[in-house]
């Protein structure tokens, strides 16, 4: 019983981390439509002639035009994840808003995630620590001690 | 496990440690390197059909067999109206190399903007438009001026971006009748 309210907070933690992962991994939304998709890839890819902003979100013509090539070749049976590579080819993988998961990009995931389990971590060994340091009580030559200064004064 | 904090600092300095070494490595490299040089050298040409500034129409089907400089510019561009000089040299010395194409594709910018740039500069060689930028997303342009020289092969053999030299061109055209 005791080692069940022990974990219990615990295990709830967990299924709550499990609940708010699924959550936001399920696809959210139906049937996805072309423009939807268009506008993925668009959003995830960088502006060539202009500064940090989207393909989405760049009003040049040259990004209109990709806007547009994004779309034929979506209309055309290419996956999103084919329309990306393709740009990635023609431009290099700094065309990507997004850091790529491999390489040095990956860092940028791993560290946060590294961080975090070092620090659950961490908070586990403190709180095993904390818990078994003995409480302290005042023994009898210590209440001694003090009825003996009280009266002294 | 005798002393947990001393295993959780040695964790959290092995990960600071690993990331120094990783950044060390890449100190100095640019991450947008890539955007320094075209990625198609090397690659066929994009196909492309054009519209010419005089009504007619040029591809890059009518253009095979011959070595093309394919220079992307606009009216309103000043590098574009700083590496004219350059052009109009470059096109005077070879007027009389039949197999020596120089193609200019206009990126964004208004037909009569071109045709008043086209006549003031006294620009004679081909002039065409790009509705749509069709032709310079097809070349995976990032601005322009962008010089692209294409071999007899119908390969990219080299490119530029920025404002281009006599020199320069000289150097791109031999590279790329070099390779056929």
């Amino acid at each position: 019983m005791t080692a069940l309210r022990r974990w219990a907070p615990w295990g709830l933690l967990g299924l709550l981390a499990v609940a708010a992962l699924a959550v936001a991994a399920w696809p959210s939304g139906g049937h996805r439509t072309i423009a939807d998709r268009a506008r993925s890839v668009e959003s995830e890819l960088r502006c060539v002639d202009c500064e940090a902003l989207s393909i989405a979100d760049s009003s040049t013509s040259n990004a209109a035009a990709q806007r547009a090539d994004i779309e034929s070749r979506l209309r055309a049976g290419e996956t999103e994840a084919q329309v990306r590579r393709a740009y990635v080819d023609r431009y290099g993988p700094s065309i990507l808003l997004r850091p790529q998961n491999k390489g040095l990009g990956m860092l940028v995931w791993a560290l946060p995630v590294g961080a975090l389990v070092l620090g659950a971590g961490g908070l586990a060994v403190a709180l095993r620590h904390w818990r078994s340091e003995p409480r302290l009580a005042a023994s009898s030559a210590d209440e001694q001690l003090v009825r003996r200064t009280r009266e002294a004064r | 496990m005798k002393h947990p904090a001393r295993w959780v600092a040695g964790s959290v300095g092995l990960v600071v440690l690993a990331l120094a070494v990783v950044l060390a490595l890449n100190a100095g490299k640019d991450p947008r390197a890539d955007a320094q040089h075209s990625r198609l050298v090397g690659r066929p040409v994009p196909a492309f059909t054009l519209p010419t500034l005089d009504g007619k129409e040029i591809s890059s089907g009518s253009l095979a067999g011959k070595t093309v400089i394919v220079n992307f510019w606009n009216s309103w561009c000043e590098p574009c109206l700083q590496e004219l000089p350059a052009l109009k040299s470059y096109y005077a010395q070879h007027t009389t190399d039949s197999d020596l194409v120089l193609l200019g594709v206009v990126r964004d910018d208004t037909d009569n903007a071109v045709r008043a740039a086209v006549r003031d500069n006294g620009i004679g060689w081909t002039i065409a438009l790009d509705p749509g930028a069709k032709a310079a997303v097809a070349f995976a342009t990032r601005g322009q001026p962008e010089t692209y020289v294409i071999g007899p092969d119908g390969v990219i053999a080299a490119s530029l971006y920025g404002p281009t030299t006599v020199r320069t061109l000289d150097a791109m055209v031999a590279a790329a009748r070099g390779r056929a």
